[in-house]
């Protein structure tokens, strides 16, 4: 074990590898309070990705709801209930990590789901925290609630994935921090399914190998944002590139969000793998579930998200959103319009913070004809 | 030393440096690599696999599966107003995955006006599953044909010589079995079908076969003798394109049949009859045009960018509007209110910042609960009323209908009216839809109309109100109404009578019942939800979008429900404006958008017009009619001594039907198994055109395989109600997978046999350029002739299409929003008064008590007396009861219901329930739309179907399960407890047992079986207590599938004929719906603007003005059927295991609460 | 604690293969395992060959890999016995042991059972660490997997078979036409296979393989190994074949000298699977020289 530091967490930690961070780090932002759950991005990385055979059960990315919905069925509750209840304390988290408490003889704390567990991957679907008995009338936080958790590989900092692989089978790709099971070494010991508290790994009994999410890094290697990303309709998710905290940049949209206006937050952190993909939290749960899942910061977050309602920066960064299949590295705003650059700060798309009302002449001259909204 | 590395795991390497550089590293693998030369091997060595890894060539595989040969662009279009052109990308010839295009930020219009990226990406899982579905085995791969129709025709079509009746032993659908036939061949037996048809029921020897076989005396009057008028089309929903017209060209053309059989020449012949569709989906609201004159108002849901406060109100914004989900969860993080009402706390909900669960069925009573604090609060706008809305005109209090100036002056003469209006001459013509700049009004209506008053509190005096004046056109006139008051005025006759204005009618029905505790009461919204809500919307006037939604409107009471809510957005000034407006959200249907397609549908068959450049000769001889009647079991609704059918409605009997891309009207229409098992029986020739295996073609005769939209070989165009684009569907590069055609070109097949057939070759005329495979120049016919689109030309429309692009719709605004001119320009609403109404006096409306916007119970879905009129004694409201009407007072019947006229006061109504309250029949069950299908569409494919609901499961661990997920009834859990359900049972759900799941239905028939709805019990928190809901995009079961489910090894209920794949093991959603026929939206007398134009007349109008059905009525008893768990023993997997709501373990009980971690600080 | 513990069971293990009676005590060896020259050719010998009952057998003590993490913290198969024959080309060894669960399918949270032969690259007795050798002390090991033996010989789409009543209309790979098109894109479909990962290529019930330590376990094609299990009675059986390399060659298996082998055991059903294995410490190994009939 090696001692690495894990700035979510604001301590160091132990971890099966020494610290090195990539050149540069995949990251994701995704909005909760736009999600539809429509499993637009499920179908996108399905068919692109594991439609062949011994992935028929396989989804790298799913949308559940919150609380009642799991993929795998209880996969965080198991996990939390093996970990026990933690505590942060002034910033910095004081409990154990899934790679403290390991068990002896075990490199990483982590469960083995049943292959039933990943049957019904919608279950929970829709259903509220709490039974509504007759009529109601709720306000933020609502008295009973619900929110769609979209999830894929967090490309973490310390993967227990790989960690847990006893052949070292599995990598994290020093270019872009994407981490990747060797198709080919890989001998399906099942121990990074094991390991993975997000359960993102998935053994194939076809090839007899575990599978993953690759970030879809065909796709980041030519500047385009995965297909989860590409295909979100709910216009919540962003893909860039994450600085460590000291160095972060108030252009990088992901750096902007997570380590300035500290309004998207790592997926429960004190896990401590130092997870890459961070949530806007949802801004209609009761404070102690968004702590959590998101950290001590979730309420804060839901507060500063709602000043975007006054501050045109923040409301058009997050209406660039899916507004371009390119990653976005760096942004701008201006009084009217939001805008996205690529990592060679080329112009990638320009949007409206209010898109345009449009009047047409209720005549047209020229072309002797009416124009009506009533036809 | 270096060892060149290469794909080859086993002959990894690195270099000396790194060799020497990890060497000496942490004791666990202290060596990148050793180089063993035993065997000539190697064994590979990862340090740390953070830093670097050895090999990683394996990486090319990813890259491969990515890569594709080509790519290409499609529209996928189901009934959803979403319109998404799409990617296909393909390899080796396969479509191996779909995308979006991100194109629709390029869209712009003739004016250089531009979209914005924001619109990206468009598209929806659905889609993206289309891959399975281009090639899936439901795939119709040819023409084929029933058994035993095929032998029927063989036999010459054999008739009972007096009904003209074929043998039933040729007519076994559902169980008959099918062969494959050439094109011809079936097109042929098509034409030859239909002219039998038509013969043996046209003249009177039709009629009195007709008769013979019991139907309904007017219904065979309404045939004019022409048996072509048994004839029925139904293609879908039009707006969705040309090719979805082509059914009404073509049932329009066959007049020429109709001229062959019986002579008639171009002046007196008859087409055939075509089905509605947005009323048949009861996506219309009904109460539209009783308010505005016209169809439906509507706003493009970006619009919301706008608004200060929207209201999303029985309408799931966020699944069934996917693509444009976003407009709202951004413009709320931008600072709109947003305000959920719903029968649940559903999908919607969570992006609601405040959520109000109302009781189903109770929107009229919430809307006037609404109006109550308004108005009690004085917080309307007194202005907006005077200058736009009827609530100033004055109601004779004897008659109960609207003074004119001529009851006070005999000889008063209608003004003569400027505001864009033309009055036409006995005999005029309007022009064309897209060279109309006015309202068109025949002369005998605007003198039947009259003029209208208001008591002008200036003058002291009764004054005349014409239709001109509205708006500035008002303000002019200098004239004060009175809202509110009694007024004593002479007639002609010299009798003294009392007038009171509508506002002052309405107001005092309103505060008489809808106090907040009564509104509340009644629909179960607290009354601090109702008072706040009102408050808001009073204080957003002019700044406030309602967006209602299906829920609402598909409960008998949709029009008074629309009527009430108007009347809440008049009084808070939100009409017609960008940012302030009602709309309704059902279906996409304005067909109006292309106000110029009579020149493909009307083209006048005798006079076919062969030159490309020139528009078509325009002639209507097809009629239309409500398939309302069809599902009624082909009748109309009559009691034992009253009619109250119009006669402008009167449907024809039955005999061919012709669906083509359409589920909706048989396989999964309300009351699915009465139209099987009564309705299709009567029925002589189904004839289906599709390209998936639908339940509607599990009950055909000949089955036509169509081209998919990513096979499209000829182009075709659709707009939407909710985005403001023209979407051209573009020819595809893809070759057809199977052995398909265009459905135009099925169409064309078909005329061109009875073209051979009764050789007159205008039937193949009609067709040329469908043959000739330039299909463009019926589109740019329309184009040129459509108010919105005129100065686009189809092919560069079409070249953009190929880019992934569409086009703006020219509309007056984009956002397109409903009402503008007549609020920003003072033009006339398209109404008698030119005013919006609230106030009906037409007969029909007086005679069903609904000539204020009262609320009614709905007429099913309730626990108390259905259908009642909610209302304290009010001289203004005095339907004639059930006696009047041949009815007995204590008939409580499902068919009696429809037409009884009761009214009660709350008090009273809160004392009584529901006729089957005592059997059990407890459980309202009501049909929404799901966001895992868009109707039926794609619903049964794997990878889209395991998220269809809790209960998707791809490896079937459970063979009971009808696929790879299944129905299932969402149900409070406190009542599903008190049933002894548990979570994931299987359950029986029975509806009035007099009529559902069909009349006449038996135990231990085969049919029974196949309809009595057994599927799985979900413990859905969100539902309140006695309100249980189960999706509407299902395929029910079908003989075909109840064999495969009980005789397959796999346990699938899934055809082992047709590979028809239900998603129930027995029964469907619609085993519990039934038809219902509402009198008020049958009438003769209402006045709307037609659906082509702006000309307006009265009475029956496709879409526009019919029936609209009641499909989420019903109340249920629900039965426990078989244990959820595994084999039928125990709890099922989910709930057993603790992770389920009342059901939670330990852990999820700490989960839920929180407990897992605390921050101090 | 633990060895004490572990010869309990060991003794258990012997007890219960006590069935062959006197003939088996007399076959039982001690201190070294043995394989024998064989009378006929040693290639193609089946596990249940009644000839592997003449032959003495070693009773190798299994003990947990408690070494490298993750370990195994029950323990297993307590013995497993050991039989060898060998001609010019062929050594076989027959391994049988106590399982009373036949684990063939490797599957989400399934596994197979399996055993595997250790042997060290070098001659003499100067041999690198029995857990999977060491850095510059590379061993030899062949693995006989049941789901590979299964894979084999199973008839049903692999879905299907493990889940009968599983759905699935059709897979991409498999809509072009037969030919190069439909082979790529079941490679491409199949990411393990189209990159030839031998764990995925199912051509023999066993694979061998070199390692240098924890972690290096890499699959080799040459020299060839054969194998092959059978289940019965509580039992498996499995042989496992290796082709002696030339003569000339530098290798451990020289006929009449001592080397050594290792052996390690997975129970599936136990969750057995990569180092959560039992396994022994070095067992000296000889291919006995021929021997005349006198000298019996």
């Amino acid at each position: 074990m090696a001692k690495v530091y894990n700035w979510q967490l604001a301590r160091e930690m132990s971890y099966w590898y020494p610290e090195s961070r990539p050149q540069r780090q995949f990251a994701a932002i995704f909005d909760v309070n736009k999600c539809i759950a429509c499993q637009t991005c499920t179908l996108a990385c399905k068919t692109t990705w594991t439609s062949g055979r011994g992935q028929e059960y396989m989804f790298w990315n799913n949308v559940e709801s919150k609380p009642y919905g799991f993929y795998p069925l209880g996969w965080d509750v198991h996990l939390l209930e093996m970990l026990g209840a933690q505590n942060w304390s002034d910033g910095r988290y004081e409990g154990l990590t899934i790679f403290e408490s390991a068990l002896a003889g075990e490199r990483v704390l982590g469960f083995r789901p049943q292959e039933a567990d990943y049957s019904y991957p919608n279950i929970g679907e829709d259903d509220a925290s709490g039974v509504v008995e007759r009529g109601g009338y709720f306000l933020p936080p609502h008295a009973v609630w619900m929110f769609y958790l979209a999830r894929i590989c967090n490309h973490c900092t310390y993967p227990a994935c790989l960690a847990a692989c006893p052949r070292g089978s599995i990598y994290k790709r020093p270019e872009d921090g994407i981490v990747l099971i060797d198709q080919s070494r890989c001998l399906g010991y099942q121990e990074c399914v094991r390991a993975c508290p997000y359960k993102k790994t998935y053994f194939n009994p076809h090839t007899g190998t575990s599978e993953k999410c690759i970030g879809c890094y065909p796709k980041i290697e030519k500047g385009l944002q995965p297909q989860c990303f590409e295909n979100c309709i709910g216009k919540i998710r962003l893909q860039g590139w994450l600085s460590v905290p000291d160095k972060a940049d108030a252009n990088n949209p992901v750096d902007y969000l997570v380590h300035i206006r500290k309004i998207a937050l790592p997926l429960y952190p004190q896990f401590g793998l130092e997870p890459n993909v961070y949530y806007v939290p949802p801004l209609h749960v009761p404070d102690g579930f968004l702590v959590q899942l998101f950290g001590p910061r979730g309420p804060a977050a839901v507060k500063e998200y709602l000043k975007a309602r006054e501050d045109a920066k923040l409301a058009g960064l997050l209406g660039l959103f899916g507004s371009a299949p390119n990653t976005m590295a760096y942004f701008s705003v201006d009084a009217a319009d939001a805008t996205a650059y690529d990592a060679s700060h080329k112009k990638v798309v320009s949007v409206p913070i209010i898109e345009p009302t449009h009047i047409r002449p209720d005549f047209d001259p020229a072309r002797d004809v009416a124009r009506q909204n009533t036809p | 030393m270096t060892i060149d590395a290469s794909d080859d795991p086993t002959k990894q390497s690195v270099t000396r440096r790194q060799f020497l550089r990890t060497a000496g590293g942490l004791g666990f693998g202290a060596l990148v690599l050793q180089t063993s030369r035993t065997f000539g091997l190697t064994a590979v060595t990862v340090n740390n696999p953070l830093e670097v890894y050895p090999g990683r060539n394996w990486e090319h595989i990813y890259r491969d599966l990515w890569t594709c040969d080509s790519s290409f662009v499609f529209l996928c279009a189901p009934n959803d107003t979403h319109n998404c052109l799409l990617r296909a990308y393909v390899k080796n010839g396969v479509v191996v995955r779909i995308g979006p295009t991100f194109g629709y930020g390029k869209a712009t219009d003739v004016y250089g006006n531009e979209a914005s990226a924001r619109w990206d990406p468009r598209c929806c899982q659905k889609g993206l599953a289309l891959t399975r579905r281009l090639y899936g085995d439901r795939r119709v791969r040819g023409p084929v044909i029933r058994r035993g129709f095929k032998e029927w025709v063989d036999k010459g079509m054999p008739r009972d010589p007096r009904t003209g009746r074929p043998p039933k032993e040729y007519f076994q659908r559902g169980t008959d079995t099918w062969a494959s036939i050439g094109w011809d061949e079936a097109a042929e037996i098509v034409a030859k079908t239909w002219l039998d048809i038509a013969k043996t029921y046209s003249g009177k020897e039709g009629a009195e076969r007709l008769r013979a076989q019991g139907y309904d005396g007017d219904m065979i009057e309404a045939m004019h003798e022409s048996g072509a008028q048994a004839l029925k089309f139904r293609g879908g929903m039009p707006l969705l394109g040309a090719r979805v017209f082509a059914v009404a060209r073509l049932s329009n053309s066959l007049a020429l049949l109709d001229n062959f059989i019986r002579n008639t020449g171009p002046e007196k012949s008859l087409g055939a009859r075509h089905w509605d569709s947005y009323s048949w989906h009861t996506d219309l609201p009904p109460g539209h045009p009783m308010v505005l004159g016209q169809q439906t108002s509507e706003f493009d849901l970006h619009a919301v960018e706008n608004a200060g406060l929207v209201l999303v109100w029985g309408m799931n914004w966020i699944s069934t509007k996917m693509p444009d989900g976003h407009w709202l969860t951004e413009a709320r993080l931008k600072g709109t209110k947003t305000v959920v009402i719903a029968c649940e706390y559903s999908s919607t909900s969570n992006k609601g910042d405040e959520v109000i669960v109302v009781r189903p069925g109770t929107t009229p009573a919430l809307a006037l609960g609404l109006a109550h604090v308004i108005l009690k609060e004085n917080l309307f706008d007194r202005q907006f009323l005077e200058r736009y809305t009827d609530l100033p005109l004055l109601v004779r209090l004897d008659t109960r209908q609207l003074l004119h100036p001529s009851d006070l002056d005999a000889g008063y003469q209608p003004a003569k009216l400027s505001n864009y209006t033309h009055v036409m001459a006995a005999g005029e013509k309007p022009p064309p839809a897209g060279k109309q700049n006015a309202q068109y009004l025949p002369q005998a209506l605007r003198d039947k109309w009259g003029d209208f008053t208001v008591y002008d509190t200036v003058k002291r005096q009764i004054v005349p109100l014409t239709r001109d004046m509205v708006g500035e056109h008002f303000d002019r006139t200098g004239i004060t109404p009175a809202l509110t008051g009694e007024f004593s005025v002479t007639l002609a006759d010299g009798r003294q009578i009392r007038v009171q204005p509508v506002f002052d009618l309405v107001k005092k029905y309103v505060l008489d019942n809808f106090d907040p505790r009564t509104t509340s009461e009644i629909t179960w919204a607290p009354v601090e939800a109702i008072v706040s809500l009102a408050r808001q919307i009073a204080a957003n006037a002019g700044q406030t979008l309602m967006a209602l939604g299906m829920g609402p409107n598909q409960f008998f009471n949709n029009d008074l429900k629309d009527r009430a809510v108007f009347f809440l957005a008049a009084l808070t000034r939100n009409i017609g404006q960008v940012g302030g407006n009602v709309g309704s959200y059902a279906g996409n249907y304005r067909t109006a958008m292309f106000n110029g397609y009579p020149q493909f549908v009307m083209e006048d068959p005798f006079d076919v017009e062969l030159d490309p450049d020139k528009p078509a000769k325009v002639k209507t001889y097809g009629k239309y009619e409500s398939a309302h009647y069809f599902n009624y079991g082909d009748r109309p609704l009559k009691s034992a001594t009253r009619n109250f059918t119009g006669k402008t409605h009167m449907p024809t009997p039955t005999k061919s039907m012709w669906l083509s891309n359409s589920n909706s009207i048989l396989g999964n229409a309300k009351w699915h198994y009465d139209v099987v098992n009564n309705t299709l029986p009567g029925i002589e020739l189904i004839v289906l055109s599709d390209w998936w295996w639908t339940a509607s073609c599990e009950y055909a005769d000949i089955v036509f395989a169509a081209d998919s939209w990513a096979e499209f070989k000829l182009p075709d165009m659709t707009a939407s109600v909710t985005n403001p684009f023209l979407t051209v569907y573009p020819r595809t590069p893809l070759p057809r997978i199977f052995d398909t055609r265009g459905d135009a070109q099925i169409a064309a097949l078909v005329c061109r046999k009875l073209a051979e057939l009764t050789g007159d070759k205008r039937f193949g005329d009609m067709w040329r350029f469908i043959d000739e495979g330039r299909f463009e120049v019926y589109l740019q016919r329309v184009l040129n002739a459509s108010t919105n689109t005129k100065g686009y030309r189809f092919d560069s429309l079409e070249a953009q299409a190929q880019e992934g692009i569409p086009a703006y719709m020219m509309s007056r605004t984009t956002p397109r929003t409903s009402s503008y001119e007549q609020i920003h320009g003072s033009i006339p609403f398209h109404t008698r008064s030119g005013r919006m109404e609230f106030y009906r006096d037409e007969p029909e409306f007086l005679a069903s008590g609904e000539n204020l916007p009262v609320h009614r119970e709905p007429v099913d879905s309730t626990f108390y007396e259905p259908n009642v009129i909610v209302a304290a004694p009010n001289q203004m409201i005095a339907p004639e009861g059930p006696e009047a009407c041949g009815i007995a007072l204590d008939d409580y019947s499902t068919e009696m219901r429809q037409m009884r006229h009761v009214v009660k006061s709350w008090q009273e109504v809160a004392r009584t329930q529901h006729p089957l309250a005592k059997d059990g029949y407890a459980f309202i069950f009501h049909t929404p739309k799901y966001r895992h299908g868009s109707h039926t569409t794609p619903v049964d494919l794997e990878f889209l179907a395991v998220w269809f609901g809790p209960f998707g499961d791809l490896h079937r661990h459970d063979k009971r399960s009808p696929y790879v997920t299944e129905g299932y009834l969402d149900i409070n859990p406190l009542d599903a407890k008190d049933l002894g359900i548990e979570d994931g049972d299987y359950i029986w759900v029975d509806s009035d047992p007099s009529d559902r799941p069909y009349r006449q239905w038996k135990q231990g028939q085969a049919a029974y079986k196949v309809a009595r709805l057994m599927c799985r019990a979900r413990y859905y928190p969100g539902t309140p207590r006695g309100v249980t809901r189960m999706w509407h995009n299902m395929y029910g079961a079908t003989p075909g599938s109840v064999k495969g489910h009980e005789t397959r090894p796999d346990g699938l209920a899934k055809s082992p004929d047709t590979n028809y794949q239900a998603m129930f093991r027995y029964g469907s959603h619609q085993s519990g719906t039934r038809a219902w026929l509402k009198p008020t939206l049958m009438t003769d007398s209402l006045a709307r603007k037609d659906v082509f134009g702006q000309s307006i007349g009265e009475g029956f109008l496709l879409d526009v003005h019919c029936p609209t059905g009641a499909p989420r009525e019903a109340i249920i008893r629900i039965t426990r059927a078989e244990p959820g768990g595994l084999n039928a023993t125990g709890l099922w997997r989910g709930a057993d295991l603790g992770y389920r709501p009342t059901y939670e373990n330990a852990a999820l009980g700490r989960f839920l609460r929180g407990e897992y971690l605390k921050a101090r600080s | 604690m633990r060895i004490k513990h572990y010869m309990l069971l060991t003794v258990a293990s012997l007890f219960i293969h006590g069935g062959c009676g006197q003939d088996a005590a007399k076959l039982k060896l001690a201190g070294q395992a043995l394989a024998r020259r064989a009378a006929q050719a040693a290639e193609g010998v089946t596990p249940l060959d009644p000839a592997w009952d003449k032959m003495p057998f070693y009773t190798a003590a299994m003990q947990l890999q408690d070494v490298t993490q993750p370990t195994l913290t029950t323990p297993g198969v307590a013995g497993i016995d050991v039989r060898g024959l060998y001609d010019d080309r062929w050594l076989v060894l027959r391994l049988d042991w106590i399982d009373s669960t036949v684990d063939t399918t490797a599957a989400p949270a399934r596994f197979s059972d399996a055993v595997a032969v250790e042997f060290p690259t070098q001659p003499g007795s100067n041999v690198p660490d029995a857990n999977m050798g060491q850095t510059g002390g590379s061993v030899h090991i062949v693995q006989w997997k049941a789901d590979r033996q299964q894979k084999m010989s199973r008839t049903a789409e692999g879905t299907k078979a493990l889940y009968p009543y599983s759905a699935i209309d059709f897979y991409v790979e498999d809509v072009p036409p037969e030919g190069p098109a439909r082979e790529q894109m079941a490679q491409q479909y199949s990411p393990a296979i189209g990159v030839g990962n031998p764990a995925s290529m199912h051509t023999s019930p066993v694979q061998a393989f070199v390692a240098e330590g924890f972690g290096t376990l890499t699959a080799v094609n040459e020299p060839e190994v054969r194998g092959q299990g059978t289940w019965q009675a509580g039992r498996w059986y499995v042989t496992i074949g290796i082709k002696l390399p030339a003569a000339t060659a530098m290798t451990p298996f020289q006929v009449g000298q001592r080397t050594f082998m290792a052996l390690a055991v997975w129970d599936g059903s136990a969750g057995n699977v990569g180092s959560r294995k039992m396994r022994t410490t070095w067992i000296p190994f000889m291919m006995e020289a021929p021997v005349t009939k006198a000298g019996l």
